[in-house]
């Protein structure tokens, strides 16, 4: 510990240069610290009725506790809002209590979880059974809404993923050319212009009369397009198995199907993890972009707010809070992935 | 049936199954496009566009067809990514480097500069730039006026336009190829002296650079200026940088530095800490080690990710579109789309055009990897 | 679809019969004929590259030779999901790399061919496992993973799942090969008490003290061909070939 401090200290006036850097970065930060503190929490409102009973000089964190509920709700209703909570818990419980299990269930148990997610949310969020009554997706937003897109298109996106993947591995020249083209021209394309496709161009691919629901819409088309991502991080992992695993397998008289479900595809699976989840905070990140074709997700909420007339001119707070938002979660998420290879590298 | 059978029946049935669905989607969608009184085809690029779009480097005004809707996007989304490429390139390079430097203080200010960028979604980043910082600049009334040659307004950036003259543009010609073969020949010298075949690829790139900048300002001598002028409501004359352009360049390149730096620091690091002890021990400095044994090392590791991330920073550029910067898919898969209603053409033309860019990136790819591959040889 | 009957040879377990591999351009196998008894042990030895796991692994169709046949039980092997399975499911082989499932616990490893190639009810599979497993002396670790292992108990494992499929034949290539020399010898103990009890196998090996106690003859091989055969005593100590006489005085 005290070496350590001691060479963080010796690393200041290493070289001349480095002490020109040091005498800068104090510098800087005289000027900007004092500002940001100043802003962010001195002279910063808590508390207020609306905007007016905000000072312009501090920033105005009242305007999003005032509005925090609708961050994270959206537009649901406010009496049904335990929908939510509970279609988010159900599976989180799950998933939680898959910490006490030995190692071996736990993968099936986070597995179960996040199919169970999706379940879990068309009845309590939606509704229409057990007495709860319907709430249209038009309603749903705020974070909630970024969640529901994030997890169920990366949770379908694994098996269309695993698919794709070993499609493009295949023998067979329709079966990996198809897969191959499939995952290349989703890979080329920005996922914008696939939202375009799921509003915009799909209703002409249907039969007149039938109508889906625009979030789903969404959900499909993130699906696809992030299952091509997904494929190529699946591909990486078989390809990471050893071939050994491939030729003792079938030299034990297990099938194609077999010997993928048993024995590649569990190594390759467990593999892939870190990338799996940066893909994950890829598209966390990524779900911002349905505010293009009108969907309120978090920061379509939060942008939406501040031309709430009551609380005119905190733009800054909600970019500010938006972001602290998304940086938890990516950053969190990107640490616990880097420990998942870390771990991996060990063995 | 044995495996060759197998294989063929499946084969066969994927391919049937595929004309089928495409088959259901293609009646459908005729039916649905008669029903609602509409052709397809792609006649309707031959139609005036009538709508004006903010920012051009081609000619273009209402007058102009669809197609040339098309290049005029084409070109401005070509325009972002470009300077955003070189933006987040200079950026990647100096954090990647900074990540690793043993001031902790720079070393810090980069690791925080990187997380916090590249755990924010681009799309915040681009719309805070543009909505936040843009509200800090001057209406056009009270512009600022930079020394008589220019104006910054909450409009955008108003510099002179410089038009060269025919002998303006024969000069310029004659120097560009002067000063290349004066370039090839110099470093084709230094790479037989050296033997470091990084130090041409890297100069050859610098320098052309600064001879473009050069070039630019020699080719006044013979050029026609056009200042910016401005009256009460608005600024005319001249070339308008517009904030949409300014916004997106600045999200997408500190964006995408925050990944370039990742990659220049994992290059770095990949290259053995014997290899700089040595640099330093033969008596090289700290920079010429890092320029002639570090990096060059480095970059085996750094190119091939980095050449993916281009190909993010022109598909990311679409995210212009929610700021209405004019590129593709805001003036064509938004405005064409609206007025003429022909979404799938125009979807899929869209479409085509990111995929054509992607198979020439993954060809620079690859052409890079085989050299690679045989360099090691 | 259709298997030729193979003429009866009514003690002829497996047959090689002019079997070519071509890798490209390169003749791994030239013209290579062999056959086994039932209860017979053959080995095979050769320099590095000469081509002996490519004549095993053609033997389950690990590789699938160009020309020639492989004749198993008198029936001529296809490549069809059903002649593959019948083959390989009374047929094993044993790497050198071990090639055990890492994300599998030992009695896992030996249960899951049981399982769900032969569809044996789990109980049961466990069972037989749990008893081949004693047979190689490593009963004691069957919840632990491979990787919680010595090379050469994940060897001795590697042989155990192979015994728990009652294969007809055991294909053993370089089995002792990335073992550490204190360890060559709990496998090979292994192998020979299997060869005693009657097991057929073929050995690709090195290990001539095991050759010379089990074995009932000895084929060379060099260049993806069959150089000479004979009975091991003969073969070690009297080679009919310079070849053989040269891979010999670089060995032994
Ligand atoms: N998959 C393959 N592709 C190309 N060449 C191969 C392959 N497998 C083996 N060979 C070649 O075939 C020859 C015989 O290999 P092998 O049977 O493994 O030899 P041995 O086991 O006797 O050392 C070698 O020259 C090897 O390079
Ligand atoms: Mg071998």
């Amino acid at each position: 510990m005290n070496g350590k401090f001691m060479s963080f200290i010796r690393g200041l006036y290493a070289s001349p240069f480095s002490i020109a850097m040091t005498l800068f970065w104090a510098y800087l930060a005289f000027l900007t610290i004092p500002t940001v503190v100043n802003w962010a929490v001195i002279n910063a409102v808590f508390v207020a009725e609306d905007g007016d009973g905000c000072s312009r000089s501090g920033a105005c964190w009242a305007f999003i506790i005032a509005r925090f509920d609708d961050f994270v709700f959206g537009r649901y209703p406010e009496a049904e809002r335990w929908r939510i909570i509970v279609a988010f818990g159900l599976p989180l419980i799950l998933a939680l209590s898959s910490l006490i299990m030995s190692q071996k269930q736990r993968g099936k148990i986070l597995f179960g979880s996040i199919l169970l997610f999706p379940i879990s949310v068309l009845l309590f969020m939606y509704g229409g059974v057990l007495g709860m009554e319907v709430v249209e997706t038009r309603l749903w937003g705020g974070f909630a809404l970024t969640l529901v897109i994030a997890i169920s298109s990366i949770a379908s996106a694994l098996p269309i993923g695993i698919l794709l993947a070993l499609g493009r591995r295949s023998h067979m020249p329709v079966i990996a050319l198809v897969s191959t083209t499939f995952i290349e021209v989703a890979r080329s394309v920005p996922m914008i212009t696939v939202l375009f496709v799921a509003s915009i161009m799909f209703p002409f691919f249907v039969p007149e009369g039938v109508e889906v629901d625009k979030l789903l819409r969404t959900i499909i088309a993130v699906s696809l397009f992030a299952g091509a991502y997904m494929a190529e991080v699946i591909r990486g992992g078989l390809q990471a198995v050893d071939t050994g695993q491939y030729e003792a397998s079938a030299a034990m008289g297990h099938g194609y199907w077999q010997s993928m479900r048993f024995i590649i595809l569990p190594q390759a699976l467990r593999i892939s993890i870190p990338a799996i989840v940066n893909l994950f905070i890829g598209f966390f990140k990524d779900t911002t972009l349905v505010l293009v074709i009108g969907l309120f997700d978090l920061l379509n909420m939060v942008l939406s707010a501040t031309s709430d007339p009551k609380w005119l001119g905190f733009e800054v707070e909600g970019y500010v809070f938006a972001a602290a938002v998304y940086f938890i979660f990516c950053f969190g998420m990107g640490h616990y992935s880097r420990h998942l290879e870390a771990k991996q590298k060990q063995r | 049936m044995n495996r060759q059978q197998i294989s063929i029946v499946v084969q066969i049935s994927t391919i049937v199954g595929l004309c089928l669905f495409a088959w259901f989607l293609i009646v459908t969608t005729k039916a649905n496009l008669a029903a609602a009184g509409m052709s397809s085809g792609l006649g309707f690029l031959d139609e005036k566009a009538g709508f004006d779009v903010a920012f051009s480097l081609i000619e273009y005004s209402g007058d102009n067809t669809y197609w040339r809707v098309f290049l005029v996007g084409i070109t401005n989304t070509l325009l972002a990514s470009v300077i955003a490429i070189v933006g987040c390139t200079v950026i990647g390079f100096l954090v990647g480097i900074a990540l690793l430097s043993r001031n902790p203080l720079t070393a810090g200010v980069a690791r925080v500069y990187v997380e916090t960028f590249r755990n924010v979604p681009l799309l915040l980043n681009i719309l805070f730039w543009y909505f936040v910082i843009l509200n800090l600049f001057p209406r056009v009334a009270d512009s600022f006026d930079l020394f008589g040659i220019g104006f910054l307004n909450q409009r955008g950036l108003y510099l002179p336009l410089i038009e060269a003259t025919p002998l303006g543009r024969l000069i310029m010609l004659a120097v560009v190829v002067v000063t290349s073969i004066g370039v090839f020949n110099y470093s084709k010298r230094q790479t037989e002296v050296t033997g470091f075949g990084i130090f041409r690829t890297g100069w050859i790139a610098l320098i052309s650079c600064t001879v473009i900048a050069l070039l630019l300002w020699i080719g006044v001598i013979g050029a026609e200026v056009e200042m910016p002028a401005k009256s009460r409501f608005n600024i005319t004359g001249g070339i308008s940088i517009i904030p949409e352009l300014v916004a997106l360049i600045v999200g997408l390149s500190i964006y995408h530095g925050a990944f370039v730096a990742e990659y220049v620091r994992g290059g770095l690091l990949s290259v053995a800490k014997g290899q700089s002890e040595a640099a330093l021990s033969t008596g090289l400095t700290d920079w010429q080690s890092m320029r002639l044994v570090i990096l060059p090392q480095a970059m085996r590791v750094i190119i091939p990710p980095y050449i993916s991330n281009n190909l993010n920073v022109v598909k990311n550029s679409s995210l212009g579109a929610a700021i209405a910067f004019p590129e593709l898919v805001n003036i064509f898969a938004g405005t064409s789309l609206n007025q003429t209603g022909r979404a799938i053409e125009i979807v899929l033309m869209v479409m085509a055009f990111y995929f054509t860019i992607s198979m020439l990136i993954s060809l620079v790819l690859n052409i890079y990897n085989k050299k690679v591959q045989f360099n090691e040889r | 679809m259709q298997s030729q009957e193979a003429p009866k040879t009514n003690d002829i377990l497996l047959e090689a019969r002019n079997l070519n591999k071509f890798y490209g351009t390169f003749h791994a196998l030239k013209d290579v004929s062999m056959e086994l008894k039932k209860g017979d042990i053959k080995v095979i030895c050769g320099p590095s590259g000469s081509g002996k796991s490519t004549l095993i692994r053609c033997m389950n169709f690990l590789e699938i030779p160009e020309q020639g046949d492989v004749i198993f039980k008198g029936q001529k092997v296809e490549d069809s999901t059903k002649s593959l399975r019948a083959l390989r499911s009374q047929m094993c082989m044993v790497f050198q790399s071990f090639n055990l499932y890492p994300h599998l616990t030992i009695l896992e490893n030996c249960t899951l061919a049981p399982i769900w190639v032969n569809k044996t009810p789990r109980k049961e599979a466990e069972e037989q496992a749990m008893h081949h497993l004693e047979r190689v002396k490593i009963a004691n670790q069957a919840s632990k993973y491979p990787n919680q292992l010595s090379g050469g108990q994940q060897q001795r494992v590697a042989i155990a799942r192979g015994l728990t499929m009652n294969p007809e034949v055991i294909l053993f290539d370089e089995p002792t090969s990335a073992l550490d020399p204190e360890m060559i010898k709990e496998v090979l103990d292994v192998m020979i008490s299997l060869g005693n009890s009657g097991q057929s196998m073929v050995c690709v090996t090195h290990e001539m003290g095991f050759a010379r106690e089990v074995a009932d003859s000895v084929t060379f091989m060099a260049e993806g061909q069959i150089i000479e055969t004979g009975n091991p005593d003969e073969f070690f100590t009297n080679p009919q070939t310079d070849r053989a006489k040269d891979f010999l005085s670089h060995v032994l």
